[in-house]
């Protein structure tokens, strides 16, 4: 207080304070200023738009530390948020921060690509490369130059999601859910402190997701993960936190519980098919399940997480839940 | 974080943490000055196996054989003809560098620290040489020929660098906006060029026949081009997703708490 | 990959041609196939316009578009092969591969999908030659088979592209072997001798038979025109049944309909191919000769008083246009000088065909067979005809017959003049040349414009010429933008004095009322020497 803003070294921009010769202030991660968190990711009023569609409209969200799961139907932007928060794209408008950097920006964009893994949507590999030379081709990429800290970080990613045994395989002979873990692997070299995944477990047999959840789980501890899926199991088993996108909006945002609690009073059982419910299915014991609104004298069930997400991406207005 | 296997559980018995402990710390990662000089030291060995030779082997033994081939069974191909084959031979090393720059596994390496524009040179580094030398040999055998010993090579080989710089400019943009294979729909652009250039009559010719009066002036003219080209493929081949649309900076400080 | 259940055969087809009309259009709606259908082919069609296409040799017309359908055929080339390996290339192959309907039929959808293009390139050739064809100065019949060449290396193209991409799966291919394929048709083109028993009928597309109009071989007429596009044509669909065949064998089709048409292909490749090759490439040597040495014996004669015209068969419509150029001349003269008789007889030098080209300077050319020339006319009852060429509408050809008619009225020395004018002769002639018609007078700029800046009346295609020397050239230029009348009043005043051999320049300057042109140096020749052509004593 009292002091003025170039008189104070986080207030003055950097080129000032270059020019001055002071020391830059460090950017720290999540560290604790003032006594208050500072989330990874911020996104403030983001939107991008396709030749002929809207990807994202006025999205505005924050992730701190822990497994964020990103869930929503195709097209409803989910990919286009994650490049974006991956440098991988630009938005047209709306301020984005990630790990306290801009993104936008050369130098933004180069500190965060060095504290980033990214896991992108049908990921291309070199095939002619043994799983092994390619994760040491990404991580010469990541600034590992010297020989021996590199081979041990490739050693290091490629035990993480148990390749160490088809760690000299070429890449074209590797199944698929292989070669998703060969993806992996490169997202993590470097130890990322923020991880983005976009449909991690396609092509995952059930073991290999069940390691891959444990994997997840270890790596939410200290870093930030978000990881988009269709499948609800993961988000309940694996996220802190979920967030629904639909069209390009916000749904919700919040614990996968109160995704749940969406949907209380809004889900039945009945005997037959009822015409003016949102969704209905049958199930396993012959009877109906619905959601939606329920008519009068319903047997109301407790929902679940898909439940509430059903709801969220068929009605026009979002539903916030508080945190 | 659990380790599976026994053996590396014996071997990393502290567990499988980051080797620098703690998210975001980079041991032995080259972050200071010359970091990209120690890269690029390093990179020619994983792109020269991560190039698609296929396109450029095919490009030089082509280029090299349409030369060659008339050039040393015959003995009537007059000058003009030989230096219009040596053109020949350069579109087709332009259409081998069309395919240069795609890389299936772009998305992969998209986001990493390393630049895109010393990924993408260091494969045109790496190609190089094969399509200098098709070149090499395809002159020398044009020259061979009994009437090529005065041909203008040095002319001739500005051209051909002039056509390999527009196609990997042509590749880079087309990349830039579309990551994938860029290479079919560079050479169609590529070869199109070629043909409008070469029914180009005077005075904008721009193959005209050795000797000719306006030589001089139309290789000025493919200078030119040649380095705007190369400009054009430095600028598309630069890390793209910065500042997409005009905008003022948000500073990143807003969103951190004030200190003190 | 497991037995995909054969549909009734019906079903298939209505599949496969659903499927080809869907690549069919995606093909025409490539942006380089539009590039190149509505911009590189007008650009280079327009690039080659000549004004000497309102008279068009019909049969020579009909082979101008065929290096655009190679263009044509490139372009459909690196498209087809494109569409094939799509599928590869989007990694679709697999899911591709199960589908109901078989890859064979798949290929042969991308085959029927050439057709819509190959059309569309028959339609441009129909077209173009319709057009040509309309005016009125067009001569002779074009052959059904020159136009048919190029829409059928079109579809062979196309043809090669689809089995290219089943062969390699690499998308660079294409384009690489179209640079060969252009390497291959320029090399064919600069290396085929333009005279010489057989051109090289197996390049897809022959360069023109006539060559350059300017300084090339003109038409042949059309009774002597001995060329096998039939068979070529022939020749052409053969290659593209093997092509498509192979590429359906490729595509496991069923074995037995393939190898018969495979088979056929071949037959057809041979036959068609001896065929051309072994047929003369124009007619025989002796045939040449005696059209250059007498040219009577194909023609029919007109006469339009006081002048008798003898064309080649087909070439009637161009009488017309000789009479024109001719009266215009004659209008000029004395009365008494404009009603002698006078003949023009259109005459070409063969020998050119059969003699190779000559590639040492000051050769001496064969002697004109000036008598042969002379017999035949008496004969014809039409002594001393000047020779007109088998080419109009270049400008060229109308000050050519303007110089030599206006030559003849003067000297009467007939065919086969060679002369350096200049004295008064020589600026009557080229005054009577440049003053007949629009058409001469650019026709003399273009001349003077080609050879240095000095008129030349040449023959046909023969060797001999009248030439006019620098100073006849400027005063000729000098009169030509006075007022004509007041010329021709002089003209026709001192003709005696005028066409007198030794009336020098000066004195016809006089009698014009023009100043004279000075005296200039001699030319030099680049090395120094002075060039003594068409100066004369």
């Amino acid at each position: 207080m009292g002091a003025r803003w170039w008189q104070t070294r986080a207030e003055c921009p950097d080129w000032l304070n270059r020019l001055i010769g002071r020391r830059l202030p460090s950017r720290e991660l999540d560290g604790e200023e003032g006594g208050v968190t500072v989330p990874t990711v911020r996104v403030e009023g983001l939107t991008r738009h396709y030749p002929r569609m809207t990807a994202l409209d006025d999205v505005s969200l924050t992730m701190h530390d822990g497994v964020v799961g990103l869930l929503g139907p195709n097209g409803a932007g989910k990919s286009t948020l994650m490049r974006i928060l991956a440098t991988a794209m630009a938005p047209d408008r709306g301020a984005v921060t990630v790990l306290g950097h801009d993104p936008l920006t050369a130098a933004g964009q180069l500190a965060v690509r060095r504290r980033l893994g990214y896991l992108p949507q049908n990921p291309g590999f070199h095939n002619g490369f043994t799983a092994f030379a390619f994760i040491e081709y990404v991580a010469l990429l990541k600034e590992y130059v010297g020989r021996r800290a590199r081979r041990a970080e490739v050693t290091r990613v490629l035990a993480a999601v148990g390749l160490h045994d088809e760690q000299h395989r070429k890449i074209k002979k590797l199944s698929g859910g292989m070669r998703q873990r060969v993806g992996l692997a490169a997202a993590l070299i470097g130890d990322p402190a923020l991880l983005i995944l976009d449909e991690p477990t396609v092509g995952l047999d059930p073991q290999q997701k069940l390691r891959f959840r444990e994997l997840i789980a270890t790596l939410g501890e200290g870093r930030t993960v978000l990881l988009s899926t269709h499948q609800t199991e993961d988000v309940m088993t694996v996220c802190q936190r979920v967030i629904v996108l639909d069209r390009g909006r916000v749904r919700f945002e919040g614990a996968p519980a109160h995704l749940a609690d969406v949907a209380r009073g809004r889900v039945w059982e009945s005997a037959e098919r009822v015409p003016d419910a949102l969704a209905a299915w049958r199930t396993g014991t012959g009877g109906y399940r619905n959601v939606g609104s329920p008519p009068p004298g319903a047997v109301l069930i407790p929902p679940t997480l898909e439940d509430g997400y059903l709801l969220l991406v068929d009605e026009p207005a979002g539903i916030e839940a508080t945190r | 974080m659990t380790i599976h296997n026994k053996t590396l559980r014996d071997a990393y018995p502290g567990g499988l943490a980051g080797a620098g402990g703690g998210p975001g710390r980079a041991a032995g990662r080259g972050t200071g000055r010359g970091r990209i000089a120690r890269i690029a030291v390093r990179l020619p060995g994983p792109t020269l196996r991560a190039v698609p030779w296929a396109p450029i082997l095919a490009a030089s033994v082509v280029g090299t054989g349409l030369v060659g081939w008339p050039a040393l069974s015959r003995d009537d191909l007059s000058a003009a003809l030989l230096s219009n084959l040596l053109r020949l031979a350069a579109v087709c090393a332009a259409v081998g560098a069309a395919f240069l720059l795609d890389d299936p596994a772009a998305r992969t390496v998209q986001t990493t620290p390393a630049p895109r524009l010393l990924r993408l040179s260091m494969r045109v580094a790496v190609a190089l040489p094969v399509l200098a030398g098709g070149w090499a040999i395809a002159v020398l055998s044009a020259r061979s020929a009994p009437n090529g010993r005065q041909l203008p090579w040095v002319a001739l080989s500005l051209e051909a660098a002039a056509l390999i710089a527009v196609a990997l400019a042509v590749a880079a943009v087309q990349l830039r906006r579309d990551d994938r294979a860029a290479g079919p729909l560079t050479a169609i652009v590529v070869l199109t060029a070629a043909v409008v250039a070469a029914v180009l009559d005077e005075p904008i010719a721009l193959f005209p026949p050795p000797g000719d009066a306006h030589w001089g002036p139309t290789h000025r003219w493919w200078a030119l081009i040649a380095v705007s080209a190369l400009s054009l493929y430095a600028w598309a081949a630069h890390d793209r997703n910065r500042r997409r649309r005009l905008r003022l900076p948000v500073r990143a400080r807003v969103w951190r708490g004030r200190a003190g | 990959m497991s037995q995909v259940p054969q549909l009734p055969g019906g079903q298939h087809l209505r599949a496969m041609l659903a499927l080809a009309w869907f690549d069919g259009s995606r093909l025409a709606r490539r942006p380089v196939v539009v590039a190149a259908l509505l911009v590189l082919c007008p650009l280079a069609y327009l690039a080659n316009a000549d004004p000497a296409w309102r008279f068009a040799v019909l049969y020579e017309a009909d082979q101008w578009l065929q290096p655009l359908g190679l263009l044509l055929g490139g372009v459909v080339l690196i498209v087809s092969n494109l569409a094939v390996t799509r599928a590869h290339r989007d990694g679709a192959t697999a899911l591709l591969g199960v589908l109901n309907l078989p890859s064979s039929w798949r290929v042969g959808a991308h085959l029927v999908a050439l057709l819509p293009l190959t059309a569309v390139a028959g339609l441009l050739v129909a077209g173009h030659i319709a057009v040509l064809a309309a005016l009125d100065g067009s001569v002779g019949r074009p052959s059904v088979f020159e136009l048919a060449t190029g829409p059928a290396v079109v579809l062979l193209s196309g043809a090669a592209g689809v089995l290219l991409g089943r062969i390699v799966r690499g998308a660079f291919v294409a384009p690489l072997l179209t640079v060969v394929f252009v390497a291959y048709t320029i090399i064919s083109l600069a290396m085929a001798p333009t005279s010489g028993p057989k051109p090289n009928w197996f390049v897809p597309v022959i360069g023109r038979a006539g060559g350059d109009p300017q300084f090339g071989l003109p038409p042949l007429p059309s009774d002597l025109m001995a060329r096998p596009a039939g068979w070529h044509v022939l020749y052409l669909l053969g290659l593209t049944g093997l092509v498509a065949t192979s590429a359906l064998l490729l595509a496991r089709c069923r074995r037995g309909t393939a190898v018969v048409a495979a088979a056929a292909s071949l037959l057809v490749i041979g036959v068609a191919g001896a065929a051309q090759a072994g047929a003369p490439g124009r007619s025989d040597d002796a045939t040449l000769i005696a059209v250059t040495q007498q040219p009577g014996v194909h023609q029919k004669c007109e006469r339009i008083a006081p002048v008798t015209y003898c064309a080649f068969a087909g070439y009637e419509p161009w009488v017309k246009q000789w009479d024109i150029v001719a009266r215009a001349v004659l209008r000029r003269t004395p009365a008494a000088v404009a009603k002698q008789p006078l003949a023009v007889r259109q005459r070409l030098d063969a020998y050119g065909y059969s003699r190779p080209a000559d590639p040492t300077p000051g050769a001496v050319s064969a002697p004109l067979p000036l008598e042969r020339w002379r017999a035949e006319d008496q004969a014809a009852g039409i002594p001393n005809a000047i020779t007109a060429s088998t080419r109009w509408g270049d400008g060229w050809s109308e000050a050519s017959l303007a110089g030599r008619l206006a030559y003849e009225l003067i000297t009467r020395s007939g065919p086969g003049a060679q002369a350096d004018e200049c004295g008064a002769r020589g600026v009557l002639v080229g005054w009577l040349a440049g003053q007949a018609t629009p058409q001469t007078r650019a026709g003399l700029h273009r001349i003077a414009e080609f050879s240095g800046g000095r008129i030349y009346f040449a023959e046909a295609n023969f060797p001999t010429g009248i030439g006019l020397s620098d100073r006849v050239t400027a005063l000729v230029w000098q009169l030509l933008d006075q007022p004509v009348e007041q010329i021709a009043a002089r003209v026709r005043a001192s003709w005696a004095e005028l066409t007198a051999p030794e009336t020098t320049i000066e004195r016809a300057a006089q009698l014009l009322g023009v100043p004279a042109p000075p005296a200039t140096a001699p030319r030099l020749l680049p090395d120094g020497t002075p060039d003594t052509t068409g100066e004369c004593a």
